[in-house]
């Protein structure tokens, strides 16, 4: 009889427990959740130039397939899922005072997009920054060329000026 | 900060809480809470009269807490606790909008299959015992030489982790002097 030595090794890997998205608000006297999807976003940004009914944010999907515009015409009672491009973004952050714009910091380290809508969605090229690789970023609230951005190796954050003006 | 220029809030990376980082002829780093949190959102209105508005998502996965000034940041207290309990890994002010903001939760991953016992049975046959995620299903692939690449492995088991166990015996065992098993889902 042959003897057979056996090795074990493991791979693979599959998701548990519940992937969401929702809009949380208050309404006295305590805040009310509402489920807008099931799906799980690494990264979301709302965008800022609509208040209501038309309602929107951005989301980058945990799976890295890619970025979503999640939208709601009428307060949210619905919600539809529209995609925007196929990069995976780590963090973002909306371009404040601009209507379909945001920041993406891209999951792969290669530097900080800046996504608008123009007829269809366009990625300003190039990057709004490369020289450092960030951990997380966040736009000035008052003025649209401003980003503030962390950097990965934790010796501190970084305020970024994008000079161009056309966008 | 919604509303404020040159000014924004960030989770210290070493766990020890929150901080405000404003412009005031130099940069200042402030103090907000000690708390741990994992995801920030500005509320996107109260700036005024002194009112400072933060959501923060508990690091320990516990809920959602709003962080509260009204003394344009010198002091800062909890005026809303666990205003929700779920466990949101990213937020999202709504700019724009009072007391609202967007919450995302990404599920954790779950563990990887792993055979957890290798026996060999009376008649020389190799049982192989494992977890993986419940239901999901597995396939079990085997050679004698690991170093081939995996697309040259043999399948010779698939199936569910019925109640999160593989189970399979290796009935071909005896016919090698040594074999590699590898389970993978799917």
């Amino acid at each position: 009889m042959k003897k057979a030595l056996a090795m074990a090794a493991l791979a693979g890997m599959s998701l548990s427990a519940t992937a969401e998205l929702d809009r949380v608000y208050y309404s006295g006297p305590g805040f009310t959740t509402l489920n807008i999807n099931a799906n799980a976003y690494q990264a979301l940004a709302q965008e800022s130039a609509q208040a209501g009914p038309t309602l929107i944010v951005m989301g980058s999907l945990a799976d890295g397939s890619g970025t979503k515009q999640v939208i709601s015409g009428n307060w949210g009672s619905t919600w539809a899922e529209n995609p925007i491009n196929n990069v995976a973004y780590a963090k973002m952050a909306t371009r404040i005072g601009t209507a379909n714009q945001f920041y993406g910091l891209k999951a792969d380290g290669t530097g900080i997009d800046l996504i608008y809508y123009s007829g269809g969605w366009q990625v300003f090229l190039p990057p709004v920054s490369t020289a450092n690789t960030y951990k997380a970023i966040t736009a000035d609230a008052t003025d649209t060329r401003r980003l503030f951005a962390a950097r990965t190796d934790g010796t501190g954050v970084d305020r970024l000026f994008f000079n161009d003006l056309s966008q | 900060m919604t509303g404020v220029n040159n000014s924004f809030y960030g989770v210290r990376a070493d766990g020890s809480g929150l901080g405000r980082v404003v412009y005031s002829g130099g940069w200042q780093t402030l103090n907000v809470l000690n708390t741990a949190y994992k995801a920030l959102a500005a509320d996107a209105t109260f700036t005024g009269n002194g009112i400072l508005m933060v959501y923060g998502a508990r690091a320990d996965g516990t809920g959602v807490d709003r962080i509260r000034s009204d003394d344009w940041g010198s002091t800062w207290f909890i005026d809303f606790a666990q205003l929700t309990t779920k466990d949101y890994d990213v937020l999202s002010t709504m700019h724009g909008v009072a007391n609202q903001f967007y919450g995302s939760t990404i599920p954790e991953p779950a563990a990887a299959p792993q055979f957890t016992s290798v026996t060999r049975l009376g008649d020389g046959n190799i049982q192989l015992a494992g977890t993986g995620p419940t239901n999901a299903p597995y396939r079990v692939f085997a050679t004698t030489n690991v170093s081939l690449p995996f697309n040259e492995w043999e399948e010779v088991a698939s199936g569910s982790f019925t109640d999160g166990v593989l189970s399979f015996t290796d009935l071909q065992a005896t016919n090698y002097v040594r074999r590699f098993y590898r389970a993978v889902t799917p």
